[in-house]
């Protein structure tokens, strides 16, 4: 009889529980909540959304100014890793990019970022050798261009290649008193180094002004001008 | 089978209509006036789950808004794809209830139980009574027990909706009902609360 009753009442087939869930159903009117707090708890409750929204717009606002803000334990060391990485990134594009630069000609996407490099270089050099020997580094480098943009036939940049040289060239011949004061030694290196300097493009200027059409020419002979101004 | 064991047609559905994706979308996306329509959908439902397990009804109308607090800080996280919002809902009222018996232990009073307008002081003892006699009877089942009936017959949500709150399948939710109804029968015949 206990077995056949068991079987009975197996979950297979259940035992009718309609009171148990008739006395837990009619439970739910004594669970309510008040009617007039719904639309006042409704308001409150918007409201306060509201301005945890304007809380999270401010954080953001925040979190956009200060990379770093709010983040601790491994939530900054991530921040930590990531700015890392752009840091190297970013330096590993300009070295790229420096080096690109190098062999920039007027005219050309980089030359700026050239021209660019060369400024801050004399911006962080604080002798008067250092500044000379810069300058003549960057005389030769435009000598060197004149002579590429002859070679490419680009000669619509030669005259202000040509007025850069001589910006350098005289840049480099003005700082050699002050550098004599210093050493009078390395001023006469320097300047016997800037005459020779002069002296290769002067030879090469003249080569190289026979190929030149006759409009463009000016450009080369006011690059020859300034190699000869030592003579 | 008894109607109540079929699982939808007891209860709730687990089919969410059209207007309510359309909120739930809406508030998504920030909009404090969706939330707040989804809120008078459920406040009713969150409020009686919450007020069958805590002590008084005060306690559970502030918990029922921060449920909603809680869910809409959590609502950017909530996708469908078979979980109905109520299971999300019923989760986070659960979650909030717990963390609430952490911080404050629970207590039984009838202070702070406000007079409704609209109520007369009698209805209200008695309707309080009642409450408190319904609590007392579902305090001697377990967890578990008083969890599954409160979610199916008290709040009607359908077994596989109470399943998602619960986190189990559908099969130990049906199981887990049928004992926890025998259980209350035996404690309803015990005392002389269902006469």
């Amino acid at each position: 009889m206990k077995l056949s009753r068991r079987n009975h009442h197996s979950i297979d087939n259940p035992p009718s529980f309609m009171e148990e869930v008739r006395w837990l159903q009619a439970q739910k009117e004594n669970l309510q909540l008040r009617p007039d707090n719904l639309p006042a708890s409704q308001q409150r409750l918007m409201n306060r959304l509201r301005s945890e929204q304007a809380r999270q717009v401010q954080l953001s606002n925040r979190r956009k100014w200060w990379p770093l803000g709010f983040a601790s334990g491994p939530a900054l060391a991530g921040r930590l890793v990531l700015l890392a990485l752009i840091l190297f990134s970013l330096a590993q594009f300009s070295f790229k990019l420096a080096r690109s630069s190098r062999f920039a000609l007027p005219g050309e996407g980089l030359y700026p970022v050239k021209i660019a490099l060369e400024q801050a270089q004399l911006a962080v050099t604080f002798s008067p050798t250092q500044d000379a020997r810069l300058y003549m580094k960057i005389a030769e480098n435009r000598s060197t261009e004149i002579e590429a943009l002859v070679m490419e036939e680009r000669y619509e940049y030669l005259q202000a290649t040509a007025i850069r040289l001589e910006k350098s060239v005289y840049q480099a011949y003005h700082l050699l008193p002050a550098v004599a004061r210093q050493s009078p030694d390395e001023a006469l290196v320097l300047m016997y180094k800037l005459d020779d300097v002069l002296a290769t493009q002067k030879i090469i200027l003249e080569v190289l002004i026979f190929y030149v059409p006759q409009q463009y020419q000016a450009g080369v002979e006011h690059a020859l001008l300034v190699s000869e101004r030592n003579d | 089978m008894p109607d109540w064991q079929d699982s939808n047609d007891f209860g709730g559905s687990d089919l969410q209509d059209h207007s309510e994706r359309k909120l739930i979308k809406q508030a998504q996306g920030g909009s404090s006036e969706a939330f707040g329509e989804l809120y008078l959908r459920y406040a009713q439902r969150v409020f009686r789950y919450l007020a069958v397990h805590l002590e008084n009804d005060q306690d559970a109308e502030d918990l029922t808004e921060e449920v909603f607090v809680k869910a809409w800080q959590a609502l950017p996280s909530y996708r469908e794809r078979g979980f109905p919002f109520s299971a999300f809902l019923f989760r986070v009222a659960h979650n909030t209830m717990i963390d609430y018996f952490r911080s404050a232990p629970p207590t039984t009073t009838l202070e702070g139980q406000e007079i409704s307008s609209g109520a007369q002081p009698g209805e209200i003892l008695v309707g309080h009574l009642e409450s408190q006699q319904l609590r007392q009877v579902l305090r001697q089942l377990s967890t578990d027990y008083r969890q599954v009936l409160v979610l199916r017959f008290i709040n009607d949500l359908s077994p596989r909706e109470t399943a998602q709150v619960m986190g189990r399948s559908t099969g130990a939710v049906r199981v887990l009902q049928h004992r926890a109804l025998a259980v209350l029968r035996v404690l309803l015949s015990k005392s002389d609360f269902n006469e």
